[in-house]
C-alpha cells in the first residue's frame, strides 16, 4: 500500500510539474506528508476485555488461632470462641450509600455486575465502615466467581462490623457461602458455625 | 517557352508544393506532436488529479488527527452529608471553568451564596452512567452538604460534576487538540473566522481568484508582502497535507488540492476540519490546535459557552498565533479582536450595539498558572507508569482514551499549599542551614488505598525528578512499626517492659553496631507502646534482635514493600531506603486495619466513545490480624498524643485520634512523618538532593507540612471498631502492672483477650504481682541465631 503510494506520488509530481509548464528541477523537493499511517493499528486492548485484574488464588489453610501466640502471622478469619467486642450501635446509613446500594442491587439482578462494581465502589468512597457494602460487593465478586476476592471483601466487611451481631450474622453467612462455592466445605462450615454464634 | 514557362511554372509549381507538403507535413508533425503531448498531457493530469483526490479522500475521510489520551481527575460526588466547605466547592468550580454569576441560567454557571449554592452542571457520559446537565441546589450547614435539590425541588440522594481535565498523552509531534463538531461552535465563531480570513468562503470554488487579486493589489500598494489571498480551504491543505516549507511546488499544488478538496466534500465538512486543524498556540512542546483546545486553554471552559467577544479573539488569533498571543501581546490581541469584531458589523453578523458593547470588554485570558491541565506532573507521572504496562505509546497519545484517575484537586491544592507554607516558615526559622530543601508528599484515602495527591517536588508544576516516586532515602524510625507489630504478632503485648539500655551486635569483618537514642541517654525499663511512641533506638534494636531481623523483614514485605530489603541491623533503625509512596503503601495496610489494597492511581480507561478497555478495581487482602492491627493503631496514636508527634496533638483535636510516626535518618540527612486519621493518609519527605544534613528532625520538619495539610482537611476521626478478642486493662506505666483506673500514671489499652498484665492492687508500687516482662528468653538467644553458635 505504502509502495505503491510512493510511486504514485512521483508520477503525480512529474505530472503536476508538466502541468504548470514549470521546469523546475529538485522535485524531491516536495513533501507530502502522510500523517495518516498509524490509522490502521488497532488499540492493543480488546473492547471485550473488561476482565478483572483480581487474581484468584487458592485460599491458604490458616492455622486456629492460638491465645498465647508466638509463630506469628495469624489472621483472624475462621471462626473460633474468642471474648465478643461489646455491641455497638451502627450508624445511621447515608443516603448516598443507601441510593447507591439499591442501584447496585438493580444491577446485580439485571446481570450487570460491573456496573453494579462501579456503584459500590462509589458507595465504599462515601462510607468505608459501612458493612453492608463490603457484603454487596463480596456477593458482586461471588457471582464473577471471584471466590477470593469475594471472601476478602466480606472479611473486610466483618471487620468493620465489630460489634454489630446482627449484621455478623449475615456477613459470616455470607461467607459460608462464598466458601462452599469455591469447594472450601470445611471453612464453609466453620463460618456457617460462626454465624449462628450472633 | 511555353512549354518552358509551363516547366517552369510546373517547376513553380512543384516547388510550392513541396514547399507545401513541407509545410502541411510540419503541421501535421506539429499537429500530432501538440495532439500527444496534450494527451500525455491530460494523462498527467488524470494521474495528477487522481494522485491528488486520492491524497485528499484517505485524509479527510480516515482517521484525521491522533487524540491525546485524556486524563481526568475523580469527578467529586456530591450528596448530603458530604463534608466540604463552600470555599472548597469553589475551588473545583473554578478548575472546571465555571463561572460564578448572579443567577445561573446557563451550564458552567454557578451561583454562590452564604449558606447555599447553585450550580448549573454540564452533565458528562461516564462509563457506569450518564449524569446529565441540570441545576442543582446545594444547601450547607456546619461545613457539610445538609440537602441537594432538582430543578422542580425533588431532593437527589447523590450526583456528581463532570471531572476536571488534568492532562494528556501526547504524540511524538505534540500535537493537542480537543475535537468539535461544527455545531457544538458557539454563534460568532464561524461568522468571525469568515470574516476576517476569507469572505467568500461559502461562494468560491476552494481558490479566490477575487482574494488573490485583491490581495495582490494591496501588496502592491503597499510594496511589501501583506496578504496571502489564501483561502480558508488553502489553508486547510496547507496545514494538512503539506509541509510548512515555502516552497514554488507547494504553492502550486495547493491550489488544485484546494479545488478538489472543494469539489468533494461540502463547505461545512471542510469548515470542520479547519475548526479542528488550526494552530493556535504553543505551551512549551505542546502546540494547540483546534478551537475546542483553544477555548479551554485560553478561557478554561468548553467552546459551546464561549462569548462573543472570546471567539473573535480566537478568529484574530489564527493570523499569527504567537504574534497575537493575547497573554503575552495583550494589547496587539485586543487591536485585532477589535479589527474581527469590526468587520463583523461591517458585514452585517452583528449589530452596531453588539460591536460596541463588545470592543469595551477586556480579552478575559485566563492565567496559565491556573491552567489544571499540567498543574499535576507528579501525579501525572505515576499514571503514566502504569498505563505503560497495558497499552503502548502509540495508542495512548493517538486513540482518544480517557483515562479517569483518583486525583483530588482539592487534596492536591491543600498538600501544596502546606508544603509551601511550611517550607517558608522552616526557611525563616533555620535560614541558610535549610536553604535548597527539597520536598515529596503522597495523600492517600487509606479506607480505599486510592492515591488523592502527589508532589515531586518543592516546585510543585516542574515537570522533572519526582522525588515521590524515584527518590530512595533512608526512611528512619518510619521503619519501627514494623517491628513493634512484629512484636505484637509474636507474643509481645502493648504493656511488655522493654530494655532501653545499650546494646552492641557483633558484625563480621566490621566495627560491631552501637546504636544510639537520641538524646543520647538511656531509659531504663519502657512499656512497649511508649518505646515505639518516644521513638527509643535502644529498646527498639534490642526487641528487633529479639525477634530476629527475617522476621521483621518478614512483616515489612507483608505490610506492602516488594523491594528486596538485607539483613542489616541497622534495618532496624530505618537504613532501608524507600520512596515516599512505599512508605505510603506499608501505613495504608496498618491505617486499613491490616487490609493490603494496592495503591490505585487509575480508576478505569474507557475509549473515546465512552467503552470501558480495562479498569482497575478496588481489591483488598486481609493480611495482619484485626487484634494486633488494633494494638499497633494504639501504639502509634500514642506517638502523636504523648510521644514525637505531639506537635500535631496541640493543633489538631486529640478527638481526631492521629496515628503516625515521625522519622530521622542519620545524621538529619532525611525528615520524615507518615500518619493518618480515619479519612486521610499522608506521608513527608523533607531533605536536601545533595543529601547534606538538615538543620531538624522528623518532628520539627516534616511533622509541620503534615500537620498543615491534616489542619486544612476536613478529617474523619481515626476510630477503629474493637474487633474480637480484645479485651481493655488500665495498666501502670511505670511497673507494666494492671492496674485500677484511678491510679497516677496509668493508661488503659487494649490487649488480646486473656492476655492483659497481672493485677496489682496498689497502682504498682508494690511487689504485689509480677509484670510479664518479656526476658524469659535469654539474651544471647538472637546472637547466637544470627551469628551461629
Amino acid at each position: 500500500m505504502r509502495s505503491v503510494f510512493r510511486n504514485s506520488k512521483l508520477t503525480a509530481v512529474v505530472a503536476l510539474t508538466v502541468l504548470s509548464g514549470c521546469s523546475v528541477s529538485g522535485l524531491q523537493s516536495v513533501k507530502v506528508e502522510d500523517r495518516s499511517l498509524e490509522a490502521d493499528n488497532k488499540i492493543t486492548r480488546s473492547v471485550g476485555g473488561q476482565q478483572s485484574t483480581a487474581e484468584v488464588t487458592a485460599l491458604k489453610i490458616r492455622p486456629k488461632f492460638k491465645a498465647s501466640n508466638s509463630s506469628g502471622a495469624n489472621l483472624n478469619t475462621q471462626a473460633s470462641t474468642q471474648t465478643k467486642a461489646p455491641e455497638v450501635t451502627a450508624s445511621v446509613q447515608n443516603q448516598a450509600t443507601v441510593a447507591l446500594l439499591n442501584t447496585a442491587k438493580y444491577q446485580t439482578t439485571s446481570g450487570k455486575l460491573r456496573a453494579a462494581q462501579s456503584s459500590l465502589e462509589r458507595a465504599l468512597r462515601i462510607s468505608p465502615k459501612d458493612p453492608e457494602v463490603y457484603q454487596s460487593l463480596g456477593e458482586v465478586h461471588r457471582q464473577l466467581a471471584e471466590f477470593a476476592q469475594a471472601e476478602q471483601f466480606v472479611l473486610k466487611g466483618i471487620a468493620v462490623a465489630a460489634g454489630q451481631s446482627t449484621k455478623l450474622r449475615r456477613l459470616w453467612s455470607a461467607l459460608a457461602k462464598i466458601r462452599s462455592q469455591a469447594g472450601d466445605t470445611v471453612g464453609a462450615n466453620q463460618a456457617f458455625q460462626k454465624s449462628q454464634s450472633y | 517557352m511555353v512549354s518552358r514557362k509551363k516547366a517552369s511554372t510546373k517547376a513553380v509549381k512543384s516547388k510550392k508544393t513541396i514547399k507545401q507538403t513541407r509545410k502541411a507535413r510540419v503541421w501535421r508533425w506539429l499537429l500530432s506532436f501538440t495532439l500527444k503531448l496534450s494527451i500525455i498531457l491530460m494523462l498527467f493530469l488524470a494521474v495528477g488529479l487522481f494522485y491528488l483526490d486520492a491524497q485528499i479522500r484517505q485524509k479527510f475521510e480516515g482517521k484525521r488527527w491522533s487524540i491525546p489520551a485524556k486524563v481526568y481527575a475523580r469527578p467529586l460526588d456530591l450528596y448530603s452529608g458530604l463534608e466540604i466547605s463552600i470555599t472548597d466547592l469553589k475551588v473545583e468550580l473554578k478548575g472546571l471553568g465555571y463561572r460564578f454569576v448572579k443567577k445561573a441560567k446557563l451550564p458552567g454557571e454557578a451561583e454562590i451564596a452564604s449558606t447555599r449554592v447553585k450550580i448549573y452542571s454540564r452533565g458528562f457520559e461516564f462509563s457506569d452512567g450518564i449524569e446529565v446537565s441540570q441545576l442543582l441546589t446545594i444547601s450547607f450547614n456546619q461545613g457539610a452538604i445538609s440537602a441537594i435539590s432538582a430543578e422542580n425541588g425533588s431532593p437527589i440522594s447523590i450526583t456528581r460534576l463532570e471531572p476536571i481535565l488534568i492532562g494528556g498523552i501526547y504524540p511524538k509531534n505534540n500535537e493537542d487538540r480537543d475535537l468539535i463538531r461544527l455545531s457544538q461552535a458557539p454563534r460568532g465563531l464561524v461568522d468571525a473566522l469568515i470574516a476576517i480570513e476569507d469572505r467568500s468562503y461559502y461562494q468560491h470554488f476552494g481558490i479566490s481568484p477575487k482574494g488573490i487579486a485583491r490581495a495582490m493589489w494591496v501588496n502592491l500598494r503597499v510594496g511589501r508582502f501583506v496578504q496571502g489571498g489564501s483561502t480558508l480551504t488553502q489553508q486547510l491543505i496547507k496545514n494538512f497535507y503539506l509541509t510548512s516549507e515555502r516552497t514554488l511546488i507547494r504553492k502550486l499544488i495547493e491550489m488544485p488540492m484546494a479545488i478538489v478538496l472543494d469539489f468533494r466534500y461540502s463547505k461545512d465538512e471542510i469548515l470542520e476540519a479547519y475548526l479542528n486543524e488550526v494552530y493556535l498556540g504553543q505551551e512549551g512542546a505542546r502546540g494547540i490546535h483546534g478551537f475546542g483546545l483553544a477555548a479551554q486553554y485560553f478561557f478554561a471552559r468548553p467552546i459551546s459557552e464561549l462569548q462573543l467577544h472570546q471567539v473573535a479573539l480566537l478568529a484574530a488569533m489564527v493570523k499569527g498565533p504567537s504574534y497575537y498571543d493575547p497573554r503575552r501581546r495583550a494589547e496587539r490581541a485586543k487591536d485585532r479582536r477589535n479589527l474581527v469584531l469590526r468587520v463583523m458589523a461591517e458585514n452585517g453578523d452583528i449589530s452596531d450595539t453588539e460591536y460596541r458593547q463588545n470592543i469595551l470588554k477586556p480579552l478575559g485570558v485566563v492565567r496559565q498558572k491556573s491552567l489544571h491541565k499540567g498543574a499535576y506532573p507528579a501525579y501525572l507521572d505515576l499514571v503514566r507508569r502504569k498505563l505503560k504496562q497495558s497499552y503502548n505509546d502509540e495508542d495512548l497519545s493517538s486513540e482518544g482514551l480517557r483515562i479517569f484517575t483518583s486525583l483530588d484537586p482539592i487534596a492536591q491544592a491543600k498538600a501544596e499549599k502546606s508544603l509551601a507554607e511550611s517550607i517558608t516558615a522552616l526557611q525563616k526559622k533555620y535560614g541558610k542551614k535549610a536553604s535548597d530543601l527539597e520536598a515529596s508528599m503522597v495523600v492517600t484515602d487509606p479506607q480505599t488505598g486510592e492515591v488523592l495527591a502527589i508532589i515531586g517536588g518543592k516546585s510543585t508544576r516542574y515537570q522533572g525528578f519526582n522525588r515521590a516516586i524515584d527518590a530512595v532515602r533512608p526512611i528512619g524510625s518510619l521503619i519501627k512499626p514494623a517491628v513493634y507489630l512484629t512484636g505484637l504478632q509474636r507474643g509481645y503485648n502493648l504493656a511488655t517492659m522493654l530494655q532501653d539500655e545499650a546494646v552492641s551486635v557483633p558484625i563480621a569483618g566490621s566495627k560491631p553496631w552501637q546504636p544510639k537514642n537520641f538524646d543520647k541517654k538511656t531509659h531504663g525499663n519502657v512499656p512497649f507502646y511508649l518505646a515505639l511512641a518516644k521513638s527509643y533506638n535502644l529498646s527498639t534494636a534490642r526487641l528487633g534482635m529479639e525477634l530476629g531481623l527475617d522476621n521483621v523483614i518478614k512483616t515489612i514485605h507483608t505490610l506492602g514493600i516488594t523491594r528486596e530489603i538485607k539483613e542489616y541491623p541497622s534495618l532496624l533503625l530505618g537504613a532501608q531506603g524507600m520512596t515516599p509512596l512505599e512508605v505510603a503503601t506499608m501505613y495504608q495496610t496498618i491505617a486499613a486495619n491490616g487490609f493490603l489494597m494496592p495503591m490505585r492511581a487509575i480508576r478505569s480507561v474507557t475509549d473515546k466513545q465512552g467503552r470501558e478497555l480495562s479498569r482497575y478495581p478496588f481489591k483488598v487482602k486481609q493480611v495482619v490480624n484485626s487484634q494486633s492491627i488494633y494494638q499497633l493503631q494504639f501504639a502509634m496514636q500514642q506517638v502523636v498524643s504523648v510521644g514525637t508527634g505531639r506537635y500535631a496533638n496541640a493543633k489538631i483535636s486529640p478527638k481526631m485520634g492521629l496515628a503516625g510516626k515521625t522519622g530521622t535518618s542519620n545524621d538529619q540527612r532525611d525528615s520524615w512523618f507518615a500518619g493518618f486519621s480515619g479519612n486521610k493518609l499522608a506521608v513527608v519527605w523533607l531533605g536536601r538532593d545533595d543529601n547534606k544534613s538538615l538543620p531538624f528532625t522528623g518532628s520539627s520538619g516534616a511533622l509541620r507540612v503534615w500537620t498543615a495539610y491534616m489542619q486544612s482537611e476536613s478529617l474523619q476521626p481515626l476510630q477503629s471498631a474493637v474487633p474480637e478478642g480484645i479485651e481493655f486493662a488500665n495498666i501502670d506505666i511505670a511497673t507494666g502492672y494492671s492496674v485500677d483506673p484511678g491510679c497516677d500514671n496509668s493508661q488503659r489499652m487494649p490487649f488480646r483477650s486473656g492476655e492483659s498484665p497481672a493485677y496489682s492492687y496498689d497502682c504498682g508500687t508494690s511487689d504485689s504481682a509480677q509484670p510479664k516482662v518479656n526476658q524469659s528468653k535469654p539474651a544471647p538467644s538472637w546472637l547466637e541465631r544470627i551469628f551461629g553458635n
